[in-house]
């Protein structure tokens, strides 16, 4: 009766509530954060259930199952809150210490853009040609998808196999789960992104080494050649 | 080697050391910090089915089996 006034989809949608409020505690966005889950819909459910089971019964017995059910009810308490397993000091220690890491984090972030733009726009601007700023942007592109794409589809076979490696009572199969799908979620965009930095840096140095020059001064022994020929 | 060249070597250098940093902190930033990524973790491992089960055996013990009702109905009155 229970599962049936508490359905998966309602602690789902709860659960997604109580980790975006964590998630916005961590990114400094609010001051606390609550993790609980509300009962009080399966409550209600489980009393008109408990009420609707009893009913013919009680009529005979003369038994008020109103009552009965409001008092079965009763023991389920309003809501289920998961924060106070996170009072211990030393807990909220440890998330403080995180918040700040997230802090410092996102800044860094931020500021690895800023950088990477601005050395896009330097090199475009010392190379002062097409084809030069095209190699030297083209060339760390092609070299940073190739590691980011063997990285991200290297890491999950090793992590599979160091977990295998490992005796079955170390960690439950549970964990182990959580653990392939966690890094499994986590580099799949990398494996996107890879490739399509591969693809622009291909592009950037194939165009460098195809492109010419509309004013480039013919090669001197290209010259001496064609005079050859004309002889 | 002219310093142009020189410059031009040091700034592509500096590309692709800053670049990779870029693309895995991109991805922590839009994984790591977002709640739809726990969300899918979560699911896929059956957490919530088995939060769902968990809470309603504990509450299911707690408030008794179908049988019990009526036994506690009448202690009740």
């Amino acid at each position: 009766m229970m599962q049936k006034a508490l359905p998966y989809s309602a602690v789902k949608k709860q659960m997604k509530q109580n980790m975006g409020n964590l998630v916005s505690f961590l990114k400094g966005e609010t001051d606390s954060f609550q993790m609980q889950l509300d009962l009080r819909e399966a409550k209600t459910i489980v009393e008109s259930e408990s009420a609707a089971r009893l009913g013919r019964r009680a009529e005979n017995e003369s038994v008020d199952a109103g009552a009965v059910a409001h008092s079965i009810a009763e023991r389920i308490p309003d809501k289920l809150d998961f924060s106070q397993g996170l009072n211990s000091p030393v807990l909220m220690d440890r998330i403080s210490e995180a918040r700040i890491f997230v802090k410092i984090f996102l800044f860094a972030a931020e500021i690895l853009a800023i950088a990477v733009a601005a050395l896009i726009v330097l090199i475009i601007v010392v190379a002062r040609d097409l084809k030069l700023a095209a190699r030297r942007i083209g060339y760390p592109f092609f070299v940073t998808g190739i590691f980011s794409f063997a990285s991200s589809s290297l890491l999950p076979l090793a992590m599979d196999k160091a977990l295998g490696a490992l005796p079955q009572f170390a960690l439950g199969t549970g964990v182990q789960g959580v653990a392939a799908s966690f890094l499994k979620g986590f580099l799949e965009p990398v494996k996107t992104q890879a490739l399509a930095l591969l693809v622009v840096g291909a592009v950037l140095l194939v165009f460098s080494f195809l492109y010419k020059r509309e004013n480039a001064p013919e090669q001197p022994a290209a010259e001496e050649r064609k005079k050859e020929k004309r002889e | 080697m002219t310093i142009k060249t020189g410059i031009l070597h040091v700034l592509s250098l500096l590309l692709l050391f800053t670049l990779p940093l870029l693309v895995f902190s991109f991805n922590a930033k839009n994984t790591l910090l977002n709640p739809d990524f726990y969300d899918k973790v979560l699911q896929e491992n059956k957490f919530y089915e088995n939060l769902s089960q968990n809470i309603a055996l504990f509450f299911g013990d707690s408030l008794g089996g179908d049988g019990q009702y009526f036994s506690r109905a009448k202690q009740t009155q």
